[in-house]
């Protein structure tokens, strides 16, 4: 393939969450999968991943060879997955209230009434960590364990985020209300301009070198489809995130309310896992490291690996560092 | 006038190069740039402007829909919002199906345990009458080692009822050191007691007393008790 020819096929969307899967709930946008089994079933207990806001979840089944999802049914779990969804205007609205308390719940009770379990595991990624955590710390019955990957808790220790979301010069409700549904496009470029060197040049600088050196582009193409693949943030949850989390730290010092109960991480027992990165830039370790002294859980571990907020999940590092340390803690704690 | 190209210029290696010289210098002066809080302010601002543009043109069009009767984005959404209204309206009737059958579920569970009771009654019933069966029938010619077996163990236990309870032998050991401290309490007894040890001697009297009436063991603690009151008055 010529050059031009591999940057105009570079265009070309890639397959990605291609692991087969069924439907197993649907509410409004909200949709709960569960992955066809690819290996004997060796644990009983069911493994819910759950993913955030922005972005979509596939990039927890990037493609095969590279996904965390098949690594899991691999090592025999049952897993499945909530995906949020593409909002609409109908959407503005939607609170995190309305998804923390009602979609998660209805979709753990679709799970374990599908899977036979009365016990399950929830898997968070990033906001996604954020809100399986409230949701353990809500509802704690049944939560056998708890793996946070680089899920923000403390947002004071944010970095570049807290200055950028400082209540006195960003009003998250206006921009929220005025907005609608906040563009994915928009929240993409705030992340990338966390390091923009290296996502708005070097990433494509990267690119060119791999065309003139004859290499397949497949797997670039599919992070860099992911990377630029936003949905839609409902303008009310929007709100919601910046001003309770980023500039009030609710969470973290207290006082945060989900359809009117007020969260405490201290109510979460199950056996956590808290994963962060070294080199992640969105949610640097203090950022998330602060759960492990909060919870009530006997069984706590705390896993830092050398990469960064994607490169912990996707990946050759992801695949000889995250992975197997996951299914391997996971292995001991689902039966 | 052409060299043969030996000095023609690699563009593409001269642009990798400058790139990779100059990309950390960038990349760390772009970094302190964005994370100022200059650039905080100025792209809060500008932000907010963008989004409230956005809302002028969304009031703009939707006018503009209004006034040609054409259905608008918010006509859309509320339409929209009415079949998500209805889909959860059946996400809870189906839940609360759920819950129902997994009521009938448990009340089936319990009926079963019932009728598993009912089979032990039955069984029990069984065992029973077999029990009384086995009682009616003329019990078998007793065997005859268990009968003088039998019979022995039953003399002696009329002989232990009938005879005198009787003191077991001591050692002679022991029944001379019992003798010797029986024969100094006696001695203990009978001596009249010192001033400072009145009270002392009448309490351990007391104790005497009280132990006397006590088994072999509980007199001798008794008695040991008087002994350290006795000298502890002397010292």
């Amino acid at each position: 393939m010529t050059p031009i020819a591999a940057i105009d096929a570079a265009a070309d969307r890639v397959p990605t969450g291609t692991t087969p899967r069924d439907v197993v709930w649907t509410r409004n946008k909200t949709t709960l999968y569960r992955y066809r089994a690819t290996a004997p079933r060796a644990h009983t207990t069911p493994v819910l991943l759950v993913y955030a806001l922005i972005n979509r979840p596939y990039i927890l089944d990037l493609r095969p060879g590279n996904s965390f999802v098949r690594h899991l049914l691999d090592q025999g779990h049952d897993v499945y997955l909530i995906d949020w969804g593409h909002y609409g205007w109908e959407d503005r609205a939607t609170t995190l209230d309305e998804l923390i308390d009602a979609h998660l719940p209805r979709a753990v009770a679709r799970m374990l009434r599908s899977s036979g379990a009365d016990h399950y595991t929830l898997f968070g990624y990033c906001m996604g960590g954020t809100m399986a955590a409230i949701h353990a710390a809500l509802r704690p019955d049944g939560v056998r364990n708890l793996i946070a990957l680089t899920t923000p808790i403390d947002f004071h220790q944010a970095g570049i985020h807290r200055v950028w979301t400082d209540p006195a010069l960003l009003d998250a409700e206006v921009v929220g209300e005025a907005f609608g549904l906040v563009p994915g496009t928009l929240i993409g470029i705030g992340n990338k301009m966390l390091r923009p060197t290296a996502n708005f040049v070097q990433v494509y600088a990267t690119m060119a070198e791999m065309v003139l050196a004859g290499q397949d582009l497949t797997s670039w193409r599919a992070m860099n489809q992911w990377v630029n693949d936003g949905v839609p943030f409902p303008g009310a949850a929007f709100a919601q995130w910046v001003r309770d989390m980023y500039q009030r730290n609710l969470l973290w010092e207290g006082g945060l309310q989900i359809a009117a109960a007020v969260v405490d991480l201290g109510r979460i027992d199950a056996a956590l896992l808290a994963i962060t990165g070294t080199r992640d830039h969105i949610v640097p370790p203090p950022m998330a490291t602060p759960l492990m002294g909060r919870v009530a859980s006997a069984d706590r571990t705390h896993l830092e690996l050398p990469a960064g907020h994607v490169g912990l999940l996707v990946g050759r590092g992801a695949r000889n560092g995250l992975w197997p340390q996951v299914s391997d803690w996971l292995a001991s704690r689902s039966d | 006038m052409s060299d043969g190209g030996a000095h023609n210029p690699d563009l593409l290696a001269l642009m990798r190069e400058a790139y990779t010289r100059g990309v950390d210098a960038w990349s760390s002066a772009l970094e302190d740039l964005v994370s100022s809080e200059e650039f905080a302010a100025n792209s809060a601002q500008l932000l907010t402007l963008y989004a409230q543009q956005q809302e002028g043109i969304r009031t703009a069009s939707r006018l503009a829909a209004e006034s040609l009767h054409i259905p608008t984005a918010e006509d859309l959404a509320r339409v929209a919002g009415l079949v998500a209204n209805v889909e959860r309206k059946v996400d809870e009737v189906s839940e609360s199906g759920g819950a129902v059958v997994a009521r009938l579920q448990a009340i089936e569970d319990r009926l079963g345990g019932l009728a598993t009771a009912s089979v032990v009654q039955t069984r029990l019933k069984a065992i029973e009458s077999k029990v009384a069966a086995l009682a009616t029938v003329a019990p078998a010619a007793p065997t005859p080692d268990l009968d003088a077996r039998l019979g022995a163990i039953e003399e002696r236990i009329a002989a232990v009822a009938t005879a005198p309870a009787a003191a077991p032998a001591l050692p002679a050991e022991l029944d001379a050191r019992l003798a010797a401290i029986e024969s100094r309490l006696a001695a203990l007894a009978s001596p009249p007691a010192a001033t400072a040890t009145k009270r002392t001697g009448g309490a351990a009297a007391k104790r005497t007393s009280a132990a006397s009436k006590r088994t072999g063991t509980a007199a001798s603690a008794g008695r040991a008790t008087t002994a350290r009151a006795t000298a502890a008055d002397e010292s």
